[in-house]
């Protein structure tokens, strides 16, 4: 009963909140042409500030051209700022230089709104690395894909013209970003989050041993860090950590958090392109699927973890307590039901050991990721979900014999080339970078556990960096060179290839003559398109992730049968 | 010097997106 409760506050209250999040999202990103002069006063300062490239409207190929080289001077820029962190203020620690192949796997890594982490921020990051670094990548990297989104709902709402993105990217990060972190670090800082610039503390413990104790500037990092579905931590347990999250009302405003903007950019993309009832039909399938997800892992989870099971004295009478924190409740509650939403939604932060989960309980977040747009990521999640709905509107086309549409436009051989496209590469490289690991001492020899647990260790973190998720199974010996190039690279091409080629199809069917509508079109706003949309997504994330699925988190689980 | 070549990866990385951008945008051929 306390698990469904917490899922029915925490998922329902979200949802709630996320109505008038999407009005707010849709007021910041597309203002309509009659908006009051403040708004439209913003505007003309975001332009201004973006200079010449800030005052021309782009079609889909300079929007994109344009996301690649902001985002590759941001690359640089951070690059930079950590390389020289030892020479940089804000060090009070004294941290030293960043090993060169983890430099550039933190920074791919923040740059593509990952956060997948092979150090620990306590012990290799200055202050100045974890704000001007990490902190503002956390801020961009997630206007980014806000961003994206807004451009593809332009162009499926007819326009010719997908806006401009240095625009875009000003009005998500100061209209959206900015104000909500600030609310959120102020709650955090209230709950008990650090929020200093001061050094490490030293306190002698009661043995009379010298302990030293690492802060910072913490409030401010968790509150972008779960709003922008970002999630790397500032200390290496993330928010297991008590500095990150303090509290049982901390853990609760931090599901919130990691929910509320993907929730909300699903009404935001129905407002722009005026199908506000589209969106609820796509919104209801994310939801069901979310809670199916929560109640898989809620019930593999009640299960007694087998790595007590030789320990007679362990009692689990409330499921698996290996890994949790039991100040945020019974184990089979906040723990899953935190691994299935920050997979889910590409958060990656972490408020329990993954590595720690039953089998199949493990699968479950893996599933958030292989899937990717049960909400997913801040703007990309929807992007991500307008490609599952192309296939699935060519797919119920073909059924009823009838030239496949999408809001009145039709869908035709380049659109669905380049939707394939983009679901295969998403597999291709989660499972070919996880079969090479498998396959070699790069991976053999960085595993915690041996057989089908050790597999799972690989593909969980493959399927972390091409979901851009970012969180950890752990039990990976993981900051080696291979680990390090192989990651980064997978992180940046599963990052923005799935946003290029959506605005691709997006440009595409705006260049197209809208089609009238008549009894044969497909309808996308009711059940039959709901059912036909679940069953297409768990049709394609089964054809593609069960083999491996069965050969990491399903034998091991058949291993443990009773 | 390491450093350098990791950040090139990450540049060629951008420029190999921005080529696949560029190939995507060109008209198909029946």
């Amino acid at each position: 009963v306390d698990t469904i409760l917490l899922v029915v506050l925490v998922v329902g209250g979200t949802a709630l909140l996320s109505w008038p999040l999407g009005r707010y999202l849709t007021w910041a990103m597309d203002p309509a042409p009659e908006a009051g002069p403040r708004r439209r006063a913003l505007d003309r300062l975001f332009e201004r500030t973006a200079g010449r490239p800030g005052q021309q409207q782009q079609g889909w190929k300079r929007y994109v051209l344009a996301m690649l080289a902001f985002n590759a001077v941001m690359f640089v820029v951070a690059f930079a700022c950590m390389a020289l962190q030892p020479w940089l203020p804000l060090n009070p620690d004294g941290k030293g230089a960043v090993e060169a192949s983890l430099l550039f796997h933190t920074i791919a890594s923040f740059t593509s709104n990952t956060d997948l982490q092979h150090y620990s921020g306590e012990a290799t990051m200055s202050y100045m690395s974890q704000l001007f670094s990490l902190m503002w990548l956390q801020f961009v990297s997630a206007a980014t894909g806000m961003a994206a989104l807004a451009a593809l709902a332009r162009a499926l709402a007819g326009r010719k013209d997908m806006g401009n993105f240095f625009v875009d990217v000003q009005r998500a990060t100061f209209l959206v970003l900015l104000p909500l972190a600030l609310v959120v670090a102020v709650l955090f800082a209230f709950g008990g989050a650090p929020m200093t610039l001061a050094g490490a503390a030293t306190a002698t413990t009661l043995e009379g041993a010298r302990q030293v104790i690492a802060r910072g500037p913490v409030a401010a990092f968790v509150a972008i860090k779960q709003l922008g579905t970002d999630g790397g931590g500032f200390f290496g347990p993330n928010s297991t950590h008590p500095f990150e999250n303090p509290t049982f009302w901390t853990n609760g405003l931090s599901m919130i958090c990691i929910l509320l903007i993907p929730m909300a950019s699903v009404w935001m993309f129905g407002r722009m392109v005026r199908r506000i009832r589209h969106a609820a039909a796509v919104f209801t399938v994310m939801l069901v699927l979310l809670l199916g997800n929560v109640a898989g892992a809620a019930h593999f989870e009640r299960a007694p973890t087998e790595a007590f099971a030789s320990i007679a004295p362990v009692e689990q009478v409330a499921g698996n307590y290996e890994g949790k924190e039991m100040r945020f409740g019974a184990p089979s509650g906040s723990g899953p039901l935190w691994s299935v939403l920050t997979t889910s939604t590409s958060n990656g932060s972490v408020g329990a050991m993954h590595d720690s989960l039953n089998p199949m309980a493990g699968l479950m977040p893996m599933i958030g990721m292989w899937l990717n747009a049960t909400f997913g990521g801040v703007g990309v999640g929807m992007i991500n979900m307008f490609i599952y709905i192309v296939i699935a509107v060519f797919i119920a086309g073909m059924m009823v014999g009838r030239t496949p549409e999408y809001l009145n436009r039709r869908v035709e051989s380049r659109e669905m080339k380049l939707a394939i496209l983009t679901v295969v590469i998403h597999g291709f490289f989660i499972l070919v970078g996880t079969a090479l690991f498998a396959a070699t001492p790069w991976g053999q020899h960085t595993v915690g556990n041996w057989g089908p647990h050790g597999f799972s260790e690989i593909l969980y973190e493959f399927s972390s960096a091409g979901a851009n998720n970012g969180s950890g199974f752990a039990g990976l010996g993981n900051n080696t060179v291979p680990w390090n190039v192989a990651t980064g690279l997978v992180m940046l091409l599963n990052r923005y290839i799935p946003i290029i080629l959506p605005l691709a199809i997006g440009g595409s069917l705006s260049a197209k003559r809208t089609t009238a509508q008549s009894a044969g079109t497909l309808s996308v706003q009711d059940t039959t398109f709901g059912v036909v949309l679940g069953a297409t997504i768990l049709l394609v994330g089964a054809l593609t992730f069960f083999p491996a699925a069965a050969l990491g988190p399903i034998a091991e689980h058949l291993l443990f049968m009773r | 010097m390491l450093d350098l070549l990791y950040l090139l990866l990450g540049l060629v990385t951008f420029g190999a997106l921005a080529c696949l951008t560029h190939a995507v945008d060109r008209p198909e051929r029946d």
